[in-house]
């Protein structure tokens, strides 16, 4: 099911890509990319928006995590009410990543198997390609086998030897996570998107060091799509490390002085 | 902490794990290629990836193994690894030749499996100021002899040669740059080697010397098999899904016969007939002189239906034993292409892509994807009359 729904389709169309512009893998790789995250950018959308309401609702989580913090069962349900309120769903910028989790794993084993650097795998990809399209009039993609693998320094199908594209997703993908991840008015949760905001650039690093560099070039791109789609949606700087902007603190109204009763002045003595 | 947050860590802590699977890096690496197998006298030498083995032919044990570890360097520090073999074995004199996906060439005793030279690798270039070098090209095609030397596929897409004695170059053969990956075991007859290329091109070449004799640059797709020679005439299939015929002398076309999909290896040639298979499960039965098709099996039909087809049928006695992609080994009869067993043999999870043996009246098969890496099997009715390793619990 997982081959015919993703796998499939998608070589197959990676493949036409790359006979379309000119057997050039590394352009191929880039405009299925920016295809793919044309096509999941609804969802991208949907889940920036839920990413900003959270962060308008900061300022009164704040509120609530100050008045209940010692009954944490009490700020919860404040918490949740304050969400039905605002028309949040706290999962709700997750289920767009949900979604294309499926599409991102498939986008990556397709690099992997049509750059097919062995024998092995390039078995494997004869059994992916549609037999039948050249009925359609469309090119005999067993034809285009091997693919060009060369682009600039790299050799799409080896780890990038020069260590460049490591650094260069390790770069962007701390990038893109400062931009679309909002902060928490939760110490904990907020520390954990920082540990993440570290955590993660270093494990995709360390993914594209050792993978083939045309997986890590799909990487790249992404990010650099992810970072461009969140400017189109609105938000336009990045915000401030760390913390959330300190709450203000409510404006009391100024204190005035109580009216003294007014002095009688005493009769005049004869 | 909130929902959003733990989920949003769930989510990258899983594809963080699906990616490590994706790259390998949960444990062994993935295989490359398929076992490589070669008869000897009573003795099967096997290339099965983590090592290399002598295998006793008519019961099945081990006579001896072969592990080639190299020195590797990560971010935790260096050692050694594994270095996998899969190319094809070659036998000539007692010397067993070998080579690595780290792009050595080993020569080892057949009778001990010592080496017999110190494993050679191609130099290859320094880039970045000649802080980095290159890492050598794997040598996937098998090794093959030629008068005194060893000739073999490797770093830079080049067919080196090596005096089989000492495992040095050899003095006079300059390494002929092929302009493409080669994947076939070359073929050797009388003083010319002959190869496929990824680049669609067959190749000839002085044996003596590496100088290129002709080039036969005609087929569309890549050629990623071993030629077959037979009567003059040198066959290759292709990923254009033809079967060509090659003049061997001259490297002109004699003809070609288009199958349904790719034709992965040549043929066996018995009696001026040809049987091949192509990767969508069709095994074919054409006479070479008039190019007539005399039978056409699609086995992904049958009542057992099998899978892609790689490797080279095995002719022996009037019957044609082919292995799939399924892991199922077929027993057709020669001159009809019907079954000739009861049932096929079959093995859940296996892949059957190296070609059959026949060695002391058993049929031998190599499985990839298995624990077990050779079966020994009845040629009559496909029992299993060993296997090896042993299954544990036995």
């Amino acid at each position: 099911m997982w081959d015919a729904l993703i796998i499939n389709p998608f070589t197959n169309i990676l493949l036409l890509i790359y006979n379309l512009l000119g057997h050039n893998f590394a352009i191929a790789i880039i405009v299925f990319t920016v295809i793919f995250r044309a096509i999941t950018y609804p969802l991208t959308v949907q889940q920036q928006k839920s990413a900003k309401a959270m962060q308008e609702l900061q300022p009164k989580l704040q509120e609530l995590q100050k008045k209940y913090a010692k009954d944490k069962e009490k700020l919860q349900q404040e918490q949740m009410k304050l969400y039905q309120e605002g028309g949040v769903n706290p999962l709700g910028g997750c289920l767009p990543l949900v979604l294309q989790f499926p599409i991102f794993i498939g986008l990556y084993q397709v690099i992997l198997l049509v750059m097919a650097v062995s024998p092995l795998q390039m078995f494997n990809l004869a059994k992916h390609i549609y037999p039948w399209l050249p009925q359609l009039g469309l090119p005999q993609l067993g034809l285009l086998l091997p693919l060009s693998n060369r682009f600039l320094w790299l050799d799409l199908g080896q780890p990038d030897l020069f260590y460049i594209l490591p650094i260069l997703v390790v770069v962007t993908t701390y990038w893109q996570q400062k931009v679309m991840t909002p902060p928490s008015a939760d110490p904990k949760s907020q520390a954990m998107n920082q540990q993440m905001a570290l955590m993660m650039p270093l494990m995709f690093g360390y993914f594209v060091m050792v993978s083939p560099s045309g997986l890590g070039l799909y990487w790249l791109i992404s990010n650099l799509i992810g970072v461009a789609q969140y400017w189109l949606v609105g938000r336009a700087q990045v915000p401030a490390a760390a913390s959330a902007t300190p709450a203000k603190k409510p404006e009391l109204p100024a204190k005035k002085k109580p009216e003294l009763p007014a002095k009688k002045k005493s009769p005049a003595k004869n | 902490m909130t929902y959003r947050t733990l989920a949003r860590f769930t989510l990258i802590a899983l594809l963080a794990l699906a990616l490590l699977a994706l790259t390998g890096c949960g444990g062994q690496a993935p295989a490359s290629s398929w076992p490589g197998l070669t008869p000897g006298e009573g003795v099967m030498y096997l290339a099965a990836t983590t090592k290399a083995y002598a295998i006793n032919a008519p019961d099945g044990t081990k006579k001896w193994e072969y592990e080639h570890k190299i020195a590797s360097t990560g971010l935790l520090g260096s050692g050694s690894a594994t270095d996998p073999v899969h190319a094809q074995p070659a036998l000539e004199d007692g010397v067993v030749y070998l080579g690595t996906d780290g792009g050595y060439l080993v020569a080892l005793d057949a009778v001990t499996g010592a080496e017999k030279w110190p494993p050679y690798v191609p130099e290859t270039p320094a880039v970045l100021f000649g802080l980095i070098k290159e890492k050598p090209g794997p040598v996937y095609a098998g090794p093959v002899l030629a008068g005194d030397h060893v000739i073999f596929a490797g770093t830079g897409d080049k067919i080196y040669a090596l005096d089989a004695a000492t495992g040095k170059p050899t003095q006079g053969w300059e390494p002929y740059n092929a302009g493409g990956r080669v994947w076939g075991t070359p073929l050797v007859v009388n003083d010319t080697v002959y190869f496929g290329t990824l680049t669609h091109k067959l190749i000839a070449l002085d044996a003596a010397t590496g100088k290129e004799r002709w080039k036969f640059e005609q087929a569309q797709g890549a050629l990623v098999g071993s030629p077959v020679f037979d009567n003059g005439v040198i066959y290759a299939g292709s990923f254009d899904d033809y079967l060509y015929a090659v003049d061997a002398a001259s490297g002109q076309l004699r003809w070609s016969y288009h199958a349904s999909n790719w034709v992965w290896e040549g043929p066996s040639v018995v009696s001026g007939t040809l049987y091949f298979g192509d990767v969508s499960g069709n095994v074919y039965a054409l006479d070479a002189a008039t190019q007539q098709r005399l039978w056409v099996t699609d086995l992904s039909k049958l009542s057992t239906p099998g899978g892609a087809v790689r490797a080279t049928p095995l002719y022996a006695d009037g019957v044609l034993y082919v292995g799939t992609d399924n892991g199922t080994l077929f027993a057709l009869k020669a001159d009809t292409g019907k079954e000739l067993w009861l049932q096929p043999f079959k093995v859940p999870n296996a892949r059957f892509l190296t070609a059959p043996l026949m060695q002391g009246g058993l049929l031998l098969i190599a499985p990839t994807g298995t624990p077990t890496q050779l079966y020994g099997l009845n040629p009559v009715n496909a029992q299993t009359q060993w296997q090896f390793p042993v299954p544990t619990g036995k």
